[in-house]
């Protein structure tokens, strides 16, 4: 199992415990992750502007991968659903195939349309196996309860990604099982943290982030787990500033989810960075204490 | 950043369009869009308004109503709207629509079109401005590249950021982004106004 690790800009800008950790569980699991020099934002926030240049940005990642002749693995919702959607239309779009061709060529690129790009999530699921994961967990975090949110982007829109269930978050819901961990229900699992549009309505952000974390603790989970970094900026980093907005109080700790297997797999807390989470996990860091 | 005035009143509020508002034209123009292809397929059922986490705070902000606007052709009040920068992208409009109009890549369609016309939110130009500077959406601090090798992480790869100026340039991004006539949700006076 070898990929071109796409760690997206989010990620070593604002959240580098989500690469630590996923580079700590790939290597207990045999997952080899080669660097991707070169490669640039995958376009996202283009898209809205002007979707001629998130698609050159796109397939120049893609290029990227296919002249190492390996798949992506990235750690980025954002990522996954942008380049699956810019690799699905070039391929399927003769038009926009050519006009893109035409500025890569001008950069000396090409893209032959062999790149699969993944999620970690995928790979966990569909190329490590829950069995394995299973196997690798030497800490089961039993007793533990959570409440899964995957991250939009992670099956939506699922035209284009084919993973999972887009009303439901069953392609955590395993995963979180693996490590030993109970999953607890909540209202809207599904609904979006808000982050997208922080920076156009910071209220209306804050709001969205607030109602779901309201609905969460009302589920009486310990933690939160997910595989987003924008979730996780906006009910980790950001949980005191919605709490002050909004006059509540929700204390509620946000793992990653190799954040969480790490543990389960008898990671240390610093070998998955868990110092960068505002709201402490401690109800997790106890029960590993006391085996 | 300066919160923007309630953009809630609109022209067909209340089932009123002024014709004198109307470009006949705007909808084919979307229909050659990515994203807006399917626009005329929307009989306002609303799935998209009760699935959008955004119009469950903003009462102004409907998808249903952005598309029905596009269809009249009202470009220029939705250009004006701070509504078509709204979307979350979580798409959950796109999966629940019964005729498979897709209101989250509409309206990104529009935005698109706007843009073309030098119409830009300020959130979006700041993100495209460092997509184009540095290759990255968020720039990663000296600091945190430096933290990377005490906690264990390898060194960051580069950017080749002078073959994503040379794209950006080549699509035109560059020059629509030094030329935006008029940059919604900025305090700053505009260029060209």
């Amino acid at each position: 199992m070898k990929y071109a690790f796409f760690p997206g800009c989010l990620s070593p800008s604002r959240i580098p415990s989500y690469e630590l950790a996923t580079r700590r569980v790939a290597e207990k699991l045999g997952i080899e992750l080669v660097d991707l020099e070169g490669a640039n934002c995958c376009g996202y926030y283009l898209m809205a502007i002007d979707h001629l240049s998130a698609m050159a940005l796109g397939v120049r990642d893609l290029s990227l991968a296919e002249s190492l002749g390996l798949n992506i693995l990235t750690i980025c919702t954002g990522c996954f659903s942008t380049l699956t959607e810019v690799n699905n239309i070039y391929k399927e779009n003769e038009e926009e195939r050519k006009q893109v061709s035409r500025l890569l060529k001008e950069i000396g690129r090409e893209y032959k349309g062999n790149v699969e790009v993944k999620h970690l999530a995928k790979v966990l699921l569909e190329d490590v196996g829950l069995e394995k994961i299973k196997e690798s967990v030497t800490h089961p975090l039993e007793g533990l309860k959570v409440a899964i949110h995957p991250g939009c982007h992670l099956v939506r829109p699922s035209e284009h990604l084919h993973f999972g269930n887009p009303e439901d978050p069953d392609v955590l819901r395993d995963l979180v099982r693996a490590t030993g961990a109970e999953v607890v229900e909540y209202p809207d699992e599904m609904a979006c943290c808000g982050f997208v549009i922080f920076g156009v309505d910071r209220e209306a952000s804050l709001r969205i982030a607030g109602e779901k974390l309201r609905s969460i603790k009302s589920s009486e989970a310990d933690i939160i787990v997910t595989f987003c970094g924008f979730c996780t900026l906006m009910f980790d980093r950001n949980q005191p500033i919605v709490e002050r907005f909004l006059g509540e109080k929700y204390g509620i700790p946000v793992l990653l989810y190799p954040q969480l297997l790490g543990l389960a797999m008898g990671l240390k807390p610093e070998e998955v960075g868990i110092d960068e989470n505002r709201v402490k996990p401690k109800v997790v860091l106890e029960m590993l204490k006391e085996e | 950043m300066a919160s923007a005035s309630p953009e809630s009143e609109n022209t067909i509020k209340g089932g009123k369009v002024n014709l004198n508002q109307v470009d006949r034209n705007f909808v084919k123009e979307l229909e050659k869009t990515p994203g807006g292809e399917d626009l005329r397929l929307c009989y306002q059922c609303g799935v998209c308004i009760s699935s959008c986490p955004v119009s469950r705070f903003l009462s102004g902000y409907k998808p249903a109503q952005i598309v029905r606007m596009a269809v009249y052709g009202l470009k220029d009040e939705l250009f004006a709207s701070k509504n078509i920068w709204l979307c979350s992208t979580c798409y959950a409009c796109l999966e629940r629509c019964p005729e498979g109009v897709k209101p989250a890549d509409i309206i990104r369609a529009i935005a698109n079109l706007a843009f073309r016309e030098g119409i830009i939110h300020i959130a979006f130009k700041e993100a495209a401005t460092t997509i184009l500077n540095t290759g990255r959406m968020f720039e990663v601090p000296e600091i945190r590249k430096k933290k990377r090798e005490k906690v264990g992480l390898p060194k960051l790869p580069e950017v080749d950021v002078e073959e994503v100026k040379k794209l950006l340039k080549s699509t035109g991004l560059e020059e629509r982004l030094s030329n935006a006539r008029k940059v919604l949700g900025s305090s700053e006076p505009k260029k060209g106004e």
